[in-house]
């Protein structure tokens, strides 16, 4: 390359070095729920991964059929709908190979009347101190979207997926 | 020892004219920078999705540093090895601003950074995934290479690779027959193409994302439809439509024999004065070997020529083909060209077996009566190789022609003994006094050309209009 180029070159290729580092700067990165796929099997409504409290319970979601939901009273989904027992069911072991674990899957899933009120993971998860965290953020995205239609966890898709299995294991034993 | 009488000599029209002048250099060089704009941009595309994508926020801890350098170097070592392959892909376009053996070079110095790269991403990845395991590196590393989904394949390719580039380093060629070399190059191929599936699979830049999905498949297959097309496809038509088989064998000296290929379509061969093909004999023990040799007569539409050397292994071998040997060709290939010509007065200097480039230029090139200085080094005068042909061409166009037999002068010289302790420069001063002014082409062993082009640009001629070529492979 000519100096004239290679200089004209450099310049660019800093600029637009620059502009991109600071793009990545705001990037979504790691463990981030995707927005939910639609999973008609699902019969419950589903709240925003992103909305930490169930009370905001706003169907956003187009991909659920609106036909197969039992559409609450958003005041009602802050109370149970039946006042029942607390009932902890234990899902199946699904196991799973992921790119970055492999194991065994086994949640329990705590239902107050027909609300998921706790999800507890007995066995699985993920290797690596950059998604010790995915276990935590999938077992309150269940509590959240009150179901397994949430998205997955970016970088953990098949941990996601495991999880999503066995959640509906345990969802059927009630 | 020569097979051909002067007189019986067949020599074409030179051309009638050419163009000459700075603005033919200037078009080469902007369209090499255009060339080269369209690499580094392919390396800044790679950089720019890694970096939006926010490949250097999360950095913390040493493992997620040792991610981002694990992400980093696979992303730069693949883009790299894409522009690496493409250089040996022998695209015309490429090859027609930097010649075959300038690609080859660049090929050449891309190779080992590339290996240093992929080298990095294994270690960085198997370093962070051993941390955040905890477990021991070699215990990571087992559980790569048998759990971890197309990663023994991946952990093959680099094994691969690695015996590629250590088989290619200078040391190493010394030692290794082209032939050897030539097997174990063919498995690059083979390591590329198995380090593919954990890209697609694992590859936190590219697995489950879009945009850097479609950019990586087509920057591959572009890279994958070149090779196929102008390394396969390409020759295997040519050859085929030409069907050259060899039709006369002659010994031109002791251990130099021109083979005279014959067949159809002879009159549209693209080939020009002093460019090379690689052939291919179709003998059960050698059609899939092939070697450079560059055409010892400008293209006549009767035939085409090539006279080789004996320098063992292969090239003995063909010294003794059958006639009606077929012949595959691929090529073209070379800038040892009048193409490259910008001045009116041109000296070709040739060694040995590096004549065949020369003579076709002698013969073919657009010159008045003395424009042209031909120097030939041979060893001995009786035994040197195309000589009377020289001899001939030089005396119908009016050319100087010097040969220079026997031993060099000292250790450093190019040139033969001549008594005298006159330096190389001030003997070519004398046998071309326009050299300064005039296009240099140079063509002999490796280590000689060097010594000459060193003369050449003390005697004051600008780079630009030094021209030599190796065959490189």
């Amino acid at each position: 390359m000519r100096r004239i180029t290679q200089g004209i070159v450099g310049v660019i290729s800093l600029g637009v070095l620059a502009t991109s580092c600071s793009l990545g700067q705001s990037a979504q990165t790691g463990l981030t729920l995707a927005s939910p796929t639609p999973q008609p099997t699902n019969a419950l409504p589903t709240s925003s991964p992103a909305s930490p409290a169930p009370s905001s319970t706003s169907i956003t979601d187009p991909g659920v059929p609106a036909t197969q939901t039992p559409a609450p009273i958003p005041t009602k989904t802050t109370a149970p709908v039946v006042p029942g027992v607390k009932v902890t069911k234990t899902s199946d072991p699904i196991s799973y190979i992921a790119n970055r674990a492999q194991g065994v899957m086994q949640i329990s899933v705590t239902k107050i009347g027909t609300k998921i009120t706790a999800v507890t993971i007995i066995s699985g998860g993920t290797e690596g101190a950059d998604y010790a965290s995915v276990p935590a953020v999938l077992a309150k995205a269940a509590v959240d979207a009150q179901g397994a239609n949430f998205g997955n966890v970016g970088g953990a898709t098949h941990t996601s997926d495991a999880f999503k299995t066995a959640l509906g294991t345990a969802l059927a034993k009630f | 020892m020569s097979g051909l009488e002067p007189k019986r000599i067949f020599l074409v029209e030179p051309n009638r004219k050419v163009r000459i002048g700075e603005r033919k250099i200037m078009r080469v060089k902007r369209a090499q920078d255009v060339i080269e704009i369209i690499a580094w941009s392919i390396l800044m595309t790679i950089l720019v999705m890694f970096l939006v994508d926010g490949g250097l926020k999360d950095i913390s801890t040493l493992s997620s540093a040792l991610g981002a350098i694990s992400r980093l170097s696979s992303l730069l070592g693949t883009a790299l090895l894409m522009i690496h392959m493409l250089l040996i892909a022998r695209i015309p376009w490429i090859d027609k601003f930097y010649g075959h053996d300038s690609a080859t070079v660049i090929h050449k110095r891309i190779g080992k950074p590339v290996l240093y790269l992929i080298l990095v991403h294994f270690l960085a990845s198997l370093f962070q995934y051993s941390i955040n395991s905890g477990k021991d590196v070699l215990a990571t590393f087992l559980w790569f290479v048998f759990d971890v989904q197309e990663m023994w394949l991946a952990t093959l390719g680099l094994f691969l690779m690695i015996v590629v580039v250590v088989t290619s380093v200078n040391f190493a060629r010394r030692h290794m027959s082209y032939e050897a070399w030539f097997y174990v190059h063919l498995t690059s191929y083979l390591s590329v193409a198995v380090a593919v599936p954990h890209i697609f699979t694992s590859g936190s830049d590219v697995a489950g994302k879009p945009v850097q999905t479609i950019i990586w498949v087509s920057l591959y297959l572009f890279v994958y439809l070149n090779i196929l097309w102008y390394r396969v496809w390409t020759p295997v038509r040519k050859s085929y439509r030409k069907s050259l088989v060899l039709s006369k064998s002659v010994r031109e000296s002791s251990d130099t024999t021109s083979l005279y290929l014959s067949g159809k379509h002879l009159q549209e061969i693209e080939a020009v004065s002093g460019q090379f093909y690689f052939l291919r004999f179709m003998t059960p023990k050698q059609w899939w070997r092939p070697h450079p040799f560059s055409i010892s007569a400008a293209p006549n539409g009767k035939y085409l020529r090539f006279t080789i050397g004996d320098r063992g292994d292969d090239t003995k071998l063909m010294q003794n083909l059958k006639i009606g040997t077929p012949v595959a060709i691929e090529g073209p290939y070379g800038l040892f060209t009048e193409e490259r010509r910008t001045k009116e007065r041109v000296v070709l200097i040739a060694s040995g077996i590096g004549i065949p480039p020369i003579r076709t230029l002698a013969e073919s090139m657009a010159a008045r009566p003395g424009d042209i200085t031909v120097i030939y080094r041979v060893r001995k005068e009786e035994d040197a190789s195309l000589l009377a042909e020289i001899k001939e061409i030089c005396r119908r166009r009016g050319f100087a022609l010097y040969v220079l037999p026997g031993p060099r002068g000292n250790k450093t010289s190019w040139l033969n003994d001549d008594g005298t302790k006159v330096p190389d420069v001030a003997r070519l001063t004398i046998m071309a006094p326009h050299v300064s002014e005039s296009d240099v082409y140079i063509c002999g062993p490796q280590a000689w050309t060097n010594r000459v082009i060193k003369t050449v640009r003390k005697a004051g001629t600008p780079v630009d209009s030094v021209h030599s070529e190796e065959y490189a492979w």
